[in-house]
């Protein structure tokens, strides 16, 4: 498919007088309609400034952005940046609305089909109940979903996102970025996300935007570049692997133990063995666990040397071993 | 919902007219309610002086509380969607220090030896005052693309303001004692002693100030969102702070010229209509607050003329009063305004 959006030999920074501030050399990226992308990396690498250049607010240093579109700037690109709105009396309405301004005359007319295009928005983001909310009585969450709302409105090819999930919660952070997956597929919209989020953007991004050491950026899907060990190299985890995502546990206790059971039950109790600094090892070993089910209440069974012992928790399992 | 919003609309504009006829029944010669209708139709008083008394005084001073109140809150309009400050206003910013500045050079600058203005006519003055204001307002805003925080800015226009508070305090230490006291009177604020000439020139200052800001809605509506997103909206920064500018600077100078340095109206007043007109939106705000500070000015120069005495108070110790509280307002429900 065509992209939305090329970038030619692109550098970006900030020049001051003569100096230069090289944030990023020579990229060469695009964004292709219908597709997730997700950009990642450490804070302060400039993640946000070349979000600010690829909207045109900011002017690169050098090389090109080319849109595949005849149009002005404004009703190809929308961006939710990490900027604070001070609301005063703006109702959710009125926020969203604000997306329509490109499309407005001098006196800020909202036809019958901006005000549609508005509501549009607004249900697609599904605060419909918020329409006339004061922003000032918005949460976190609302808030974000409501500038989502009006980058829809914007009705532009392309949406850019610095962002969106921070300081929100797990629930909302799943939620925006199930949102903005939906909204790529339906739309055929290009959707660009600066996030944290790392175990969310594997799940949710066609693709991944990585930065790298070398002022670049890997682009990839998010598999390939989890297994060729990209990841590991920029973000250097300490105690959390990738490939299994999941946290390291040392096994400090010095005291291994097997397990057997299926499902949920017993992944959950290795995960609590492992937390505890247990070793669980693949082979039976002396001190072994049974996780069963006995109609509708689960159970542990203990078999050591000194016999064996019935929990009907985890904790009391852990308490005992 | 509609209803309710033309309902205070009629409220604001039956203000207007009830303050604009008590402030014309108001005054040291006692003239019957009756009488004042009949001079305003155009049919001869039974007083003949009583007529003068209204044409030449009383309605000049009430077009002036108009045009000066609506100047001065669409200046500070202006100034707090620009900002994006809930405290910008032409005082706290040192706009009107500047033009104090300005005017003091016209009526003073002979003491220090050199004579900038020969002419000190209406004119002088006026253009004088909007230099100086304008002057500062570049200032300010070239420190308010530094400092994105709201406390600084208001701090460096304190100093500002100090600053040139002192160099007009040497020009008035070196002054003559006339040439001062010209100077000191105009600090006082004052809405009278305007004649129709005057009237003339700041009512076009008035409506030139109020077209360019009705024609800059649009980007003064996207500037609530801040400069990235009124960028990435399609607005000219550049241009819609610049017309932002001019447009209160013009009409900032322009009042301070003619009435003096009137304080707190163009920080009070939008806030004071924004409880009224529940709107974000320019297009009704700009009207609004231009009727909201004509009511104000009328209502404040009622109470300067309360004591029934020969004299009337200074107009600034009023508005202060009356402003006060309002800031005080503004800085306690903080949520609600950002």
């Amino acid at each position: 498919m065509q992209p939305a959006l090329t970038t030619a030999s692109l550098c970006i920074g900030y020049r001051n007088g003569a100096a230069e501030r090289l944030l990023f050399d020579n990229l060469n990226l695009e964004l292709v309609p219908g597709q997730l992308v997700c950009f990642m990396g450490p804070n302060g690498i400039g993640k946000s400034s070349l979000i600010r250049t690829l909207a045109g607010l900011q002017n690169p240093l050098r090389g090109k952005i080319r849109h595949h579109h005849e149009k002005k700037v404004e009703q190809l690109i929308s961006v939710v940046l990490t900027d604070r709105i001070s609301g005063g009396h703006m109702t959710v309405f009125d926020l969203v609305a604000f997306g329509r301004y490109p499309y407005l005359g001098w006196n800020v007319k909202l036809s019958n089909q901006d005000e549609e295009i508005v509501q549009r928005a607004i249900r697609q983001v599904h605060i419909e109940t918020l329409t006339d909310t004061p922003l000032h009585q918005l949460s976190d969450g609302q808030m974000q979903m409501a500038m989502i709302a009006r980058a829809i409105a914007q009705d532009t090819p392309i949406i850019l996102l610095d962002e969106p999930t921070a300081h929100l919660d797990l629930n909302n952070r799943v939620e925006i970025m199930r949102l903005l997956r939906r909204l790529a597929k339906s739309t055929s919209k290009a959707i660009l996300v600066a996030t944290h989020e790392l175990d969310l953007a594997l799940q949710t991004a066609d693709w991944i935007w990585l930065t790298t050491r070398k002022k670049n950026i890997l682009s990839g899907i998010p598999e390939d570049l989890v297994l060729d060990g990209s990841f590991d190299s920029i973000f250097e985890f300490k105690g959390f692997d990738l490939k299994t995502g999941k946290v390291q546990h040392l096994p400090d206790k010095g005291i291994s133990v097997s397990v057997t059971g299926e499902g949920y039950e017993l992944l959950w109790t290795k995960n609590a063995l492992e937390r505890n600094g247990y070793e669980v090892s693949e082979l039976r070993s002396p001190s072994h666990i049974t996780v069963g089910r006995n109609k509708d209440s689960l159970f542990w069974l203990l078999s050591t040397e000194r016999g064996d012992m019935h929990f009907n928790s985890i904790r009391e399992l852990i308490k005992n071993l | 919902m509609q209803l309710n919003s033309a309902l205070r609309w009629v409220v604001l504009a039956g203000l207007l007219v009830l303050l604009f006829v008590l402030n014309l029944s108001l005054g040291s010669v006692k003239i019957p309610v009756k009488e004042i209708f009949t001079i305003l139709l155009g049919f001869n008083s039974v007083e003949p002086v009583w007529t003068e008394i209204i044409w030449d005084f009383r309605m000049t001073k009430a077009i002036t509380c108009v045009l000066g109140g609506s100047a001065l809150a669409l200046g500070g309009l202006q100034m707090q969607t620009l900002f994006r400050n809930p405290l910008a206003g032409p005082d706290v910013l040192g706009l009107t220090s500047g033009a104090s500045l300005a005017v003091s050079l016209v009526y003073m600058s002979g003491a220090a030896g050199v004579s900038l203005f020969f002419i000190q006519s209406a004119w002088t003055v006026a253009i004088a005052s909007s230099i100086g204001c304008f002057f500062v307002f570049l200032i300010m805003l070239a420190v308010s693309r530094r400092l994105k925080d709201n406390v600084s800015l208001l701090i460096v226009g304190l100093m500002v303001g100090a600053a040139t508070a002192s160099i007009v305090s040497v020009l008035q230490y070196l002054s003559r004692a006339e040439d001062l006291q010209v100077y000191m009177i105009w600090t006082f604020g004052s809405l009278s002693g305007l004649n129709w000439t005057e009237i003339k020139v700041l009512a076009t200052i008035v409506l030139a100030g109020l077209a360019i800001s009705m024609f800059n809605v649009k980007s003064l509506n996207v500037w609530l969102l801040g400069e990235n997103y009124a960028q990435s909206l399609g607005v000219n920064i550049g241009r819609s702070r610049f017309l932002a500018i001019c447009s209160a600077s013009v009409l900032t100078g322009g009042v301070t010229a003619f009435c003096g340095p009137i304080a707190f109206v163009g920080l009070a007043v939008p806030h004071l209509v924004k409880l009224l007109i529940k709107s974000h939106d320019h297009k009704m705000l700009l009207p609004a607050v231009a009727v909201g500070g004509a009511v104000l000015l009328l209502g404040c120069d009622i109470l300067a003329q309360l004591p029934r005495t020969s004299s009337i108070l200074p107009i600034n110790a009023i508005t202060a009063l009356v402003g006060a509280p309002v800031v005080i307002w503004v800085i306690m429900n903080n949520k609600i305004i950002r």
